[in-house]
């Protein structure tokens, strides 16, 4: 847009505002002016554009419920509006007397039921049988009472008795055993006592151990005789094995001689042999 | 009563007179139907914005001061019904409308731009109320108000600043901004003169 022109005169001249001076100016200024002509053809086609739309026209008529009294209505409104909330709550009130139903007014509510007589009759054995069940259930948690008292009382008894039972048992025991402490002290203190029984331990124990030592040596005995016939054996056996092996030496060495012996004979039949041939070839030779 | 001006019927109506207020409502009650659905789009909405503005316009006409002043007024009760709608759509419709709205304009714009027969025989005369209605809902409330009232009501700018209570100059700077935008998403869609003029 040319800085020149503001948009208050281009809007003029597009809607035909404008007096002819103004108008005859703003012409000349477009010719001279091609960029502001560009712009300003460009809005006259989206005006164009813009004209093709055609008038739409409504549907639907014009609807302005229970406002056909102008003005005197609107002053009665208010009274019609009331007046006739409050002749449906006497129709509901005429129909639910008729009906014989139940309508009761109280703590800001309205209340009308079904069942007028038959509520009542029912409320009335539905209250009875509450109080059968609330007396049955104090008689039941009495009887209850009453036996968790008796049994109480029985453990109680059964407590004592068990507790003085042990007490006295208790009682018995500990003199018992005082009495058995008092005899003890008598027998082991006696010097006498403890001399012979002294004297009986020792003779007990050289007893035993003459028995002990004799038992011993027997014993020890019969292990040397078992030990000297074991170790007779084991020499006879080694000299027996001993002698084998010596045996078996002897001959195996006279068997080597003899074998050595051949091959010596071999030897010197064969170093013979050949002695005589060479003699005989020197012989020969000479000759 | 036929002969009656507009000041004269609303001054007959003021004084309870139904024949009178009949008369008014006769004569704009198609207009701001018009006007409701050029700003809206959508013929149901636009139904009941008319039915809520001749309402008020039937419990409220008492207060009216001067009678001069009726066409400001009723225009000023259907933009506000208007504005109204258009606030609660967008609180019910956020997510849905914006992907549906995405959808029907790349549907145009291709349509219009891929085109093998020729673009004078796309855009039919149905088809431009559509294209024009949606072109105006894309446009900022403000300018799309000031437009509708310029373009379709013929109102002068004195008439639209008073109703908006605004001064002329915001007025026409917002006519020039709605216009300029507007060239701007018909260029968008490849909308040229030529699709248009085939049908005069």
């Amino acid at each position: 847009m040319n800085s020149n022109i503001d948009k208050s005169t281009i809007i003029d001249y597009l809607y035909g505002e404008m007096n002819e001076d103004e108008k005859l100016l703003f012409e000349q200024q477009l010719e001279k002016d091609p960029a502001l002509k560009a712009e300003v053809d460009a809005m006259i086609e989206t005006r164009s554009f813009l004209n093709k739309a055609s008038v739409q026209e409504p549907t639907e008529p014009l609807i302005l419920n229970g406002l056909n009294n102008f003005n005197s209505q609107s002053k009665d409104t208010l009274w019609r509006k009331w007046a006739s909330v409050a002749a449906a709550l006497l129709v509901i009130l005429v129909a639910a007397a008729w009906w014989n139903l139940e309508i009761e007014m109280g703590d800001g509510e309205l209340r009308i039921s079904f069942n007028k007589n038959y509520n009542k009759v029912q409320q009335a054995e539905i209250k009875k049988q509450k109080d059968a069940l609330e007396e049955e259930i104090a008689k039941q948690k009495d009887l209850m009472n009453q036996a968790l008292k008796e049994r109480v009382a029985q453990l109680e008894d059964s407590l004592y008795l068990g507790y003085t039972n042990i007490k006295s048992e208790f009682q018995e025991l500990v003199s018992q055993q005082n009495v058995q402490v008092q005899n003890q002290q008598r027998v082991y203190l006696t010097p006498e006592d403890v001399e012979k029984l002294m004297w009986k331990i020792n003779e007990e124990n050289f007893k035993n151990t003459t028995l002990l030592l004799s038992k011993t040596s027997e014993s020890q005995q019969k292990y040397t005789e078992e030990l000297m016939r074991e170790f007779a054996e084991f020499v006879d056996e080694k000299r027996q094995n001993d002698l084998q092996l010596v045996s078996y030496a002897l001959n195996k060495l006279k068997t080597d001689t003899q074998a050595q012996q051949e091959e010596t004979n071999i030897i010197l039949a064969k170093l013979i042999n050949e002695w005589n041939k060479e003699s005989e070839t020197k012989n020969f030779n000479k000759k | 009563m036929n002969t009656l001006s507009i000041e004269e019927l609303v001054e007959h109506a003021k004084k309870g007179d139904n024949t009178a207020f009949n008369k008014l409502v006769k004569l704009w009650y198609t207009r701001i139907y018009n006007y409701s659905f050029k700003f809206l789009g959508e013929h149901d909405t636009a139904m009941e914005v008319t039915q809520k503005t001749f309402i008020s316009l039937h419990q409220h006409l008492e207060k009216l001061k001067e009678a001069r002043f009726f066409k400001a007024w009723v225009y000023q009760i259907a933009t506000n019904y208007c504005k109204e709608e258009v606030r609660k759509q967008k609180r019910k419709w956020v997510l849905p409308f914006v992907s549906f709205k995405k959808q029907v304009d790349d549907e145009i714009f291709t349509d219009v731009k891929t085109s093998e027969k020729g673009p004078e025989h796309l855009i039919e005369e149905a088809e431009i109320n559509k294209l024009i209605i949606k072109a105006l809902k894309k446009l900022p409330e403000e300018q799309r108000t000031v437009v509708i009232m310029k373009e379709y009501e013929c109102l002068k700018f004195k008439e639209i600043a008073e109703i908006l209570q605004l001064s002329e100059n915001t007025v026409k700077s917002r006519m020039y901004y709605g216009l300029k935008h507007l060239k701007e998403i018909f260029d968008k869609w490849n909308i040229k003169k030529e699709n248009f003029y085939y049908e005069l």
